[in-house]
């Protein structure tokens, strides 16, 4: 949902050169019409969506409300592709949206499409990439996982205070595995040498890749690196006798779960076998 | 689609089985710590799992229930690949 308050902005890697849109991480390019290359070029001048209705409008002697209604879908689509960066709205639109979302939800028993962020990833180096992961996971997923725990946190210490010393690896647990998993699924499209970019929806993230053919170690990597740590984490809760290693081993070992058909990975991996 | 089975019906065994093992021994560290005496799940005749503790530390078996619990998750997993291969066949058919 999208009204003419909103800032739209090109992410990084996403490129307008001669009237085509280019994505330089995956290697496509998307013709552009005229109407669409001269909405592309004033979201570089960092216009709001009214400003650049207004402008479309006066250039074509089009009616402004036929530009914006076209402007709105235009961004809508190419959001939801992952080639613009859309932020803000008025305070009204951002309660629409969220009641919206929540009707929809309770109607429909699924989550809504939400607004798609691409965030550019470091390709310098195996340690720049994993690090700029895991900066992009805690400034943009991290508070959205985190609330939810501490809350289940907090009453788990109300009903009884020990349990807290128990449950607050397994609240910590669950972000880190989060950046594990992704980890995982870097490291592999890593050593396939292709680009990719990181994509946030609320507390959805993903990373998408250029790798055109099938690869299942992509898809397993991350619920795979995950498992391992899970484990790991096991054994040392069983040669230590530490129950705060062990409730810490219960995120990431059910990561596993990662690798069948009942996750999204497990679906692509059973896809690429 | 014998192969896609084959390989995926592993998959989900080695997974389920993980998952399920490991769980039995973190739910085992936990009962030590918290001094809780026995701890397990029986389906009818079978045991699913038990744990028990006693002074000198923790001992716990482990019951045929791990097995079956990995065998049916290979095997539901297998299913599934199955069914998407199906579907990704009929969608390229039909395209064509």
């Amino acid at each position: 949902m999208t009204d003419l308050d909103t800032e739209v902005r090109i992410p990084p890697g996403v490129e307008l050169r001669d009237g085509r849109l280019l994505d330089n991480v995956l290697g496509q390019t998307y013709p552009l019409s005229g109407s669409a290359c001269a909405f592309l070029e004033l979201m570089l001048q960092r216009r709001r969506l009214g400003e650049i209705a207004t402008i479309v409008a006066e250039r074509f002697g089009v009616e402004e409300e036929t530009v914006a209604t076209d402007l709105i879908q235009f961004v809508e689509t190419l959001n939801s592709g992952h080639l613009l960066n859309v932020r803000g709205g008025s305070p009204t639109l951002r309660f629409r949206r969220w009641a919206g979302q929540l009707a929809y939800s309770v109607v429909t028993r699924s989550f809504p499409t939400r607004r798609v962020t691409r965030h550019a990833v470091s390709a310098h180096g195996l340690l720049p990439h994993l690090a700029s992961i895991s900066a992009i996971l805690g400034k943009h997923t991290m508070p959205v996982w985190l609330l939810p725990a501490a809350g289940l946190l907090a009453l788990g210490t109300l009903a009884k205070l020990e349990l807290a010393a128990v449950l607050a690896p397994a609240i910590l647990a669950v972000f880190l595995c989060l950046v594990v998993h992704e980890f995982g699924h870097a490291l592999a499209i890593w050593r396939e040498g292709a680009g990719s970019y990181v994509v946030t929806a609320g507390w959805n993230v993903a990373i998408v890749h250029s790798v055109a053919r099938p690869a299942p170690l992509i898809h397993a990597g991350g619920p795979a690196l995950a498992g391992a740590v899970g484990v790991c984490a096991v054994i040392v809760s069983l040669v230590a006798g530490s129950p705060q290693s062990a409730s810490f081993a219960v995120p990431f070992l059910l990561n596993l779960a990662g690798l069948t058909v009942f996750s999204k990975d497990g679906r692509s991996l059973a896809r690429a076998l | 689609m014998t192969r896609t089975f084959i390989k995926s019906a592993l998959i989900g065994t080695v997974s389920f089985g993980v998952i399920a093992y490991c769980l039995v021994l973190v739910l085992a560290v936990l009962s030590q710590s918290g001094r809780v005496a026995d701890v397990g799940l029986r389906l009818g005749p079978l045991e699913i799992f038990q744990v028990w503790v006693d002074e000198s530390g923790h001992h716990f078996t482990i019951g045929t229930g791990i097995a079956l619990v990995a065998a049916l998750g290979g095997v539901v997993n297998g299913i599934g690949a199955v069914i998407l291969a199906r579907q990704r066949i009929r969608s390229m058919r039909a395209a064509h």
